[in-house]
């Protein structure tokens, strides 16, 4: 390669060669590597200073038929309801056990195993096999399940209230995807048994006759 | 959407996949829209179908992917791409200066945006094989040399936007003027190899070029 070469490539990368038919092939391949230069610098600035405009009724339509035609491609999944689209830029908890249990990532085997436990645990028990009673409960006393917004302060706050009121009252938490609280209260004879009743009540749960009950506190998905 | 979070939640499954797609698609749409127009591409009735063939390329080719900052830089490389083989395949090019009352070019600036002026100065040509195109795409993906000195890429911008002054070029690079020459001279070299090694097209005019040096 000569230095005449290089000075006409160069010489036409810069603009500056001569008009007409070019001199040499140093020359033809300087002009088009000026060309592609100076199309990528003005496409790359073109398209990061697009002026901001809100997208019209139009444009939603034409985003929605191209999102139909993406899907008629197998490129999307073949069905979602508008119910099940979320707005932009929010997760909720229910939709990333979705995404995970439906998706094809490492994680998909976790989330199928925690969610059976899950329903075990919400589904199961409480429709009262007797049979597996024993072996599931670990004891005879029948245990509710609360669902809640937020378990792990309610099972606090019951513990206080309950303790307050006389009676002995635990929370042991059960690692699970959403984790579990379950909740042990006992009170004596002395104690004040119409306060625990209604503090036990009035977080929904049904209080049988005796001195002690043992439920679960679960948070509800969103 | 930097790339992190678009790798993410592109590998949750095909329904967040549909999510991200939505999330992108106004700002795609407006982006290409008023680049297609800039560059004098006739998107017309066709913006939908190049944006369609970008999001295929999202779903399926975003291994591709290479930055831990905004996707959009990635994504306008992606459009650009397909914009030229889209232009390519219709063989239907329309001058900047016929785009102003063209009713097809989607693009309104008295609608969408006070300051945009039409372009006039810039005329596009894509009459060159794909091979160019791929040794730029090449090239921006070189490393650097050496930690702090200059990649080829840059050399190239600088005489083309800067100055086309050897001795400017030595103070860009930091070197002397008889190490600018050489650095120069590798530059076309470069550009060479990867030319040779893009190119298949026999119709190529930079092919023919070559055969043409070899020639003589």
């Amino acid at each position: 390669m000569t230095d005449k070469e290089t000075d006409a490539f160069f010489a036409a990368l810069a603009g500056k060669a001569a008009p007409g038919e070019p001199a040499n092939p140093a020359e033809v391949f300087g002009r088009a590597a000026r060309e592609e230069l100076v199309a990528r610098q003005a496409w790359d600035d073109a398209f990061a200073s697009a002026p901001p405009h809100e997208p019209t009724e139009q444009d939603a339509a034409l985003n929605e038929r191209l999102i139909g035609q993406l899907r008629a491609r197998g490129l999307l999944a073949q069905e979602v309801s508008a119910a099940s689209r979320r707005p932009a830029g929010r997760s909720s908890v229910w939709s990333r056990w979705r995404d995970a249990v439906l998706g094809d990532g490492w994680i998909r085997p976790l989330a199928l195993a925690a969610s059976v436990a899950v329903v075990s645990l919400l589904v199961l028990r409480p429709l009262g096999d007797e049979d597996m009673a024993p072996a599931l409960r670990g004891g005879d006393a029948a245990r509710e399940v609360l669902l809640v917004p937020d378990a792990a302060g309610l099972q606090q706050r019951l513990v206080v209230d309950l303790t307050a009121a006389g009676a002995t009252a635990t929370a042991t938490q059960i690692k699970l995807d959403p984790p579990v609280w379950r909740v042990v209260v006992e009170w004596p004879a002395g104690a004040d048994v119409q306060r625990i009743r209604k503090i036990l009540q009035d977080a929904g749960l049904q209080v049988p006759q005796g001195q002690s009950v043992e439920f679960d506190v679960v948070t509800r998905h969103q | 959407m930097d790339a992190k979070e678009f790798l993410r939640r592109m590998s949750l499954g095909a329904r967040e996949q549909e999510a991200v797609v939505r999330e992108l698609l106004p700002e795609l749409r407006r982006r290409t829209r008023f680049a297609a127009f800039q560059a004098g591409i006739n998107a017309g009735d066709r913006l939908d179908d190049l944006l369609q063939e970008v999001c295929v390329v999202l779903l399926t080719k975003r291994d591709d992917l290479r930055t831990d900052g905004s996707i959009w830089p990635w994504i306008g490389r992606v459009v650009y791409h397909k914009a030229i083989d889209l232009q390519r395949h219709h063989a239907r090019f329309v001058q900047p200066s016929a785009l102003g009352d063209d009713a097809e070019t989607d693009w309104d600036p008295g609608q969408h945006g006070a300051g945009v002026t039409p372009p006039g100065s810039y005329e596009p040509r894509y009459e060159f094989s794909d091979c160019i195109r791929r040794v730029f795409d090449a090239l921006e993906q070189e490393p650097a040399p050496r930690k702090g000195s200059r990649r080829t890429l840059d050399l190239l911008h600088f005489h083309l936007t800067v100055s086309d002054e050897l001795d400017d070029l030595a103070r860009f690079l930091d070197c002397s003027r008889h190490a600018a020459a050489e650095r120069r001279s590798y530059a076309l070299k470069k550009l060479r190899e990867l030319c040779a090694r893009f190119c298949g097209d026999d119709h190529c005019g930079l092919s023919m070029t070559q055969a043409r040096q070899r020639a003589s």
